[in-house]
Formats: C-alpha cells, sequence, structure tokens
C-alpha cells in the first residue's frame, strides 16, 4: 500500500535535542517503512522568528531529493518578512505551515486577513499546527499560547472556503469537532490521534475522505504511525485514502503515483 | 509473547468516542494486536472515577472479575480508593478470585499514609501495585502521585512491588527519581511515546525494570507495540520489556 506522510520533520529539535534529525535520517526511515513521499517541514521554524533564513536553509537541504521530499515551508505572519518569504519560495512548495500557537498569535487577529487572503490567491495548502508536542510535557523554556478552540478553526475554515486547511496535531477530540463541522475544505492529519475505536468512529462515514497520514517523525517513531491504521476495523478503501489518496487529490498529484521518477 | 500490564475496562453503555465496546472486545483487539495477556482494571463502570465510593469500587472491580471468568488472557488490577474504609475487605474480596494487582489512580497521593495499609496488605498477598504517576510541566493534578511519592513510598516499603504507570510522563526528570529504587517498575504507557523514550529510559534503569503497558483503550494497543518493537533496542530488551518482566514481576521471582 502507497504511503505519503505529510508531516516529518528535520533539523534539531525544540522540545528534545535527542529528537534532532537529518537528512539521511529521514530518508532512510521513509526508505525503511516504505513511505513513497514525505512532506518536511524544519523544526527550527517551530521557534525561530527567520521567516526566511530556515526556510531557505529546509529548501536548500531537500532539493537534492525533490522526488522524495517537498517542503512545507513556515511563515510567522504577525512579523515581518513573511510576504518576502512567500514570494520566495511558494513556488517550491507543496504548503505553508503556521504555528500559532508556538508563534504566539490569535489565528483570527484582523491583522492576519491580508495574509490569508495572499494564501488563499497562492493557491498552496495551509497547514496550521495546533500542538507539536504534548503540553504536559513541553518544555517551560518554550512559551505557548492556549489550545485553539475548534470552533475558532471552523470559523476560519468558513471566512476562507477557497482555502484548504490541514490541521495538524489534532486530538481525537479535535479532530471529531472538526470533522463534523462538515466543511470541505478542513482536513486533519492522523499524528495525534489514537485509540482504536475512537480512530474507526472518527473516519467512518465520509469522514475518512478528510483525514490524512501524518506521522510526526522524528518525534514519534514511523513505524507506530504506520501502526495507527494497520490493524483497525476499517476498509482497505479507508486506509488506501487516509495513506495516500486523499493528499494526492488534494494536491492534484496522482501523478506521483505512476511516474518512474518517484519509484525508489 | 507480549503482555500488556495497564489496559482499562469499562462498559459500553456510556460508549462516546473513547469508548470501547463489550468488554470481550477488549481481549480481541489486543489478540489482533498479538497481545496474548493484558493486565487490567476498572477504573469505573462507565467511565473513569477519581475518587470512588465503596460502590463505585466493588462494581468496577466486578467488571474484571466477569472479564476474568470469561477470558483466560486476563490478569486483573483491584482499583481500590484509599479514602474508602473497606479497602482491606475489598482487596481480599479481589485476590480471592485470584487478582495480581492493586490499582491506584488519584484518590490521593501515593506518599499518602492512606496507602500504607493497602501497601502492607499488597505485600502480604506478594502482589503488585500499579500506581498512576506523572510529573508535568504544567504542574500536576490535586492529590495526584509524582515521581517524588513513589519513592517515598518505595523506600518505606522495599518489599513492596510497584509500578509507577507511564514513562513518557515522567521522562526524564521523573525516572531519575526512582532509579535508585529496584522495587519500583515503570510502565512504558503515559502521554505520547516519543521516538527516543525506550532507549533513555534503558539507559537509566535498565531494562529489567520496563514493562509493557499500553493505556488502552484510551490509547491503541498497535501503536504501542509499534513504540516498543521500532525502538533502538537490542531484541533482548524488547522481550524482557514486553512480557518477560511482568512475568517475574507477578510469580515473584527476582531478577
Amino acid at each position: 500500500m502507497k504511503i505519503i506522510d505529510i508531516e516529518l520533520f528535520l533539523g534539531s529539535c525544540p522540545f528534545n535535542p535527542a529528537l534532532s534529525c537529518d537528512i539521511d535520517q529521514v530518508l532512510e526511515e521513509l526508505s525503511a517503512r516504505n513511505i513513497f513521499v514525505g512532506f518536511v517541514s524544519a523544526f527550527e521554524a517551530i521557534i525561530s522568528c527567520d521567516n526566511i533564513g530556515v526556510n531557505q536553509n529546509l529548501i536548500k537541504q531537500i532539493l537534492p531529493y525533490s522526488n522524495i521530499l517537498l517542503p512545507v515551508i513556515t511563515i510567522d505572519p504577525t512579523r515581518t518578512g513573511w510576504e518576502e518569504t512567500i514570494k520566495m519560495f511558494a513556488t517550491d512548495a507543496v504548503g505553508i505551515k503556521l504555528f500559532p500557537r508556538y508563534h504566539r498569535y490569535d489565528i483570527i487577529e484582523p491583522k492576519l486577513t491580508e495574509c490569508y487572503e495572499k494564501l488563499a490567491t497562492a493557491g498552496k495548502l495551509i497547514f496550521i499546527s495546533l500542538r507539536c508536542f504534548d503540553d504536559r510535557f513541553t518544555p517551560s523554556s518554550i512559551s505557548i499560547m492556549p489550545e485553539i478552540e475548534s470552533e475558532k478553526l471552523i470559523s476560519l475554515a468558513r471566512l476562507y472556503p477557497e482555502v484548504m486547511f490541514i490541521f495538524t496535531g489534532t486530538t481525537i477530540t479535535e479532530a471529531f469537532k472538526l470533522l463534523c463541522a462538515e466543511l470541505k475544505n478542513i482536513y486533519v492529519t492522523t499524528s495525534f490521534l489514537e485509540g482504536d475505536e475512537s480512530f474507526e468512529m472518527l473516519v467512518s462515514q465520509d469522514r475518512y475522505r478528510q483525514v490524512l497520514f501524518g506521522s510526526y517523525f522524528p518525534i514519534f517513531p514511523l513505524e507506530a504511525g504506520i501502526a495507527k491504521l494497520k490493524n483497525q476495523r476499517i476498509s482497505d478503501i479507508f486506509r488506501e485514502n487516509i495513506y495516500a489518496e486523499n493528499i494526492l487529490k488534494l494536491t492534484k498529484m496522482g501523478y506521483l503515483l505512476d511516474s518512474s521518477k518517484y519509484k525508489r | 509473547m507480549i503482555i500488556d500490564a495497564h489496559v482499562h475496562l469499562y462498559t459500553n453503555d456510556s460508549c462516546n468516542f473513547y469508548g470501547w465496546r463489550p468488554q470481550r472486545e477488549l481481549v480481541d483487539r489486543a489478540y489482533e494486536a498479538g497481545i496474548e495477556k493484558i493486565a487490567v482494571s476498572s477504573l469505573g463502570k462507565s467511565h473513569y472515577i477519581g475518587l470512588p465510593s465503596e460502590e463505585e469500587v466493588r462494581i468496577a472491580n466486578d467488571l474484571v472479575i466477569q472479564l476474568m471468568r470469561e477470558c483466560r488472557q486476563v490478569y486483573g488490577y483491584c482499583y481500590l480508593n484509599p479514602r474508602n474504609s473497606n479497602c482491606k475487605d475489598e482487596l481480599k474480596r479481589c485476590v480471592d478470585v485470584g487478582m495480581i494487582g492493586i490499582k491506584l489512580w488519584i484518590a490521593t497521593e501515593a506518599s499518602s499514609p492512606l496507602v500504607f495499609p493497602i501497601v502492607e496488605a499488597a505485600i502480604k498477598y506478594r502482589i503488585v501495585i500499579l500506581q498512576h504517576c506523572f510529573f508535568r510541566n504544567t504542574g500536576n493534578w490535586v492529590n495526584e502521585t509524582s515521581p517524588f511519592d513513589i519513592a517515598l513510598l518505595a523506600q518505606r516499603y522495599p518489599e513492596a512491588k510497584i509500578i509507577m504507570a507511564h514513562l513518557n510522563a515522567n521522562l526524564p526528570n521523573g525516572v531519575d527519581v526512582v532509579k535508585m529504587l529496584p522495587n519500583v517498575y515503570i510502565d512504558t504507557s503515559g502521554g505520547y511515546m516519543l521516538r527516543t523514550n525506550l532507549e533513555m529510559a534503558i539507559s537509566k534503569i535498565g531494562a529489567e525494570r520496563i514493562l509493557y503497558g499500553s493505556d488502552a483503550p484510551g490509547r491503541s494497543f498497535n501503536v504501542q507495540t509499534a513504540n516498543v518493537n521500532s525502538a533502538l533496542i537490542c531484541q533482548a530488551a524488547k522481550e524482557k520489556i514486553l512480557s518477560t518482566n511482568f512475568l517475574r514481576l507477578i510469580h515473584n521471582e527476582n531478577h
């Protein structure tokens, strides 16, 4: 079964140095687990305020492996330089990521309107990270905002129906609330979802179409991420969609499945 | 062989999206994930109760007893609230039907004198104590056991066998607190298992004192097992964690 992992990180982990990871480790892990393509963000972007430098470094590192790794660039729309960042890197990136809780801003601040409008025009996927680490054990040196209410995320998705929002790091409760809003532009990732039956209920009916596979490697073991769908009592169709088909449709990158360029 | 040292049970009559359906399904799910035996406690009939009454404790334990009778793959823990006055009687009732341990949650800290008679009874019956334990950066709940409480209890009762639940909620500092106490074991559950957690834990306390525990059904058997299987540790250590350590512990064999 083809797997595309849309939540990978690279670089120095701000939560725990032991979880830092270089490009060779990422490639090795993807190969060992038969992951077809990975979307990669820079760890440094979670706490860095340098919109340009961090993304530049990420793209430079993964450029030689552009058949396997695709960059998700990060912006902090409350800081200067975000427009420049989009101009410079959006073409190369598969999506743009926001870390509102770690960069400490409210996702529906009026001053972000311009940013969302620009992102909508850019036509890129917008990843909004709800958490990168378990809040209860996040080092106290990292200051984070309180959890974002699901209602606020739903309002944002309603305001920009043309933007595809991928909410990452959602708990199972948040994922239920988000998907039950029945908005076609809301997606959640599997990285922080757990509990067998609750997961099966989450993806039941048509909701499986809005769930995307993300492992959160190297914070979590990639094998454990894959195991989330392994023995679940769900059909293979659900599994195939979550592992790869949904993101391929969303990115209109179905050609990845056929191109020999992407076969290892 | 895999034995899961930390599983919970409650009924389907209030099943929400955290829930699990028939009690028997718990065993089936574990089996599908390659787990042969599970050690189960119930923290309440339909939801987890932190300060259960005597009646609520009895009903919760009855659920486990029923499952033990139905499925030979099930070990039972007796859930107790140390604030209740009938703990000794309830424990005897549960030990008499074959339970292998005691489960303590958040009714009081493990270092509270309220817990001492329970530990003394556990020593007498030669059974283990599975104690919830968190070391939150955000501050523990009221009455929630920290590794310091576990350490105090383990020092007071060196012959007691204590499983400090939730490795992932206690690394790194919480594990350091108990590393010199050989009667404290740690299960692999709690929060999210980070990729390097198991390696780190072994480097601190060795593989002999770590037990596989999933905390299902809130967590997934598959995911938690994969966390152990994918760790960069030797096969012998994995075997100890996944089954041998638990068997030695409940059969009162020294390492």
